[in-house]
């Protein structure tokens, strides 16, 4: 019987381990195990954030799918619900909620600089998630 | 008794710890936003709404420091998948000249 060389078994092992990380796994455990759990976690202070913005008016019917896509995404604790979001809308929600709180005197600026930077990491984080 | 930026230093640690960053081995950049976030919660330790803004901020360097583990780990991605191609490459080479007779 034909021995196997050392290199040879060395260099199959090398490609089989590349090749099952080719598709990027580091990537997708760090968005799925490290990201997605932090974007989770906020959105419900970012919701706060849209629905403050939304005031008493009722949300267009873009705004109010967007809001259920992601309400879903984080119910079944899954990020790749997220795919096709169109967050731009919420995102300037959030923001008029930030400002309106401010208007209202409710929050001072400088707390108010606080949540803006959080919505703006936030916005950041969901991109970085969705990139992939 | 630890001052007000010194608690907020150790609660923005303790996110930075739960997002399995070690702030002593962060990159620069993640350091950097923390510092900068801390010192300006110190400035609104009287303004209303303070421990919201504590909130926004530890989610907001939580949510800078996920984004540098996913840059990393994507650049991780990227070594393996060039260093795949190399040696697809070599094994393809070599079995192309042992073949040949």
């Amino acid at each position: 019987m034909k021995k196997t060389s050392p290199r040879a078994v060395l260099s199959l092992l090398l490609v089989l381990i590349a090749s099952a990380c080719a598709d990027g796994c580091a990537g997708t455990r760090a968005r799925e195990h490290v990201l997605w759990p932090r974007i989770s976690a906020t959105w419900p202070a970012i919701r706060k954030n849209i629905d403050g913005g939304l005031g008493s008016t009722t949300p267009t019917p873009a705004v109010a799918a967007a809001i259920a896509q992601f309400e879903a995404a984080v119910k079944a604790d899954d990020y790749r619900l997220l795919r096709g979001l169109k967050w731009s809308p919420l995102k300037l929600l959030a923001v008029r909620g930030v400002r309106v709180r401010v208007e209202e005197n409710e929050i001072s600026e400088g707390v108010s600089a606080s949540l803006l930077v959080r919505i703006t990491k936030f916005s950041e984080a969901l991109e970085e998630l969705l990139s992939q | 008794m630890k001052d007000v930026k010194e608690q907020l230093e150790d609660l923005l640690v303790d996110v930075l710890t739960e997002t399995r960053v070690d702030l002593k081995k962060a990159p620069a950049e993640i350091a950097k936003f923390a510092a900068e976030r801390v010192a300006h919660l110190a400035t609104l330790v009287d303004d209303p709404g303070f421990q919201e803004a504590v909130r926004a901020e530890r989610d907001a360097v939580a949510l800078e420091a996920g984004i540098a583990v996913v840059e990393v780990a994507d650049a991780v991605d990227a070594r393996i998948s060039h260093i795949s191609g190399v040696i697809q490459g070599m094994l393809a080479l070599a079995s192309r000249s042992t073949a040949t007779p």
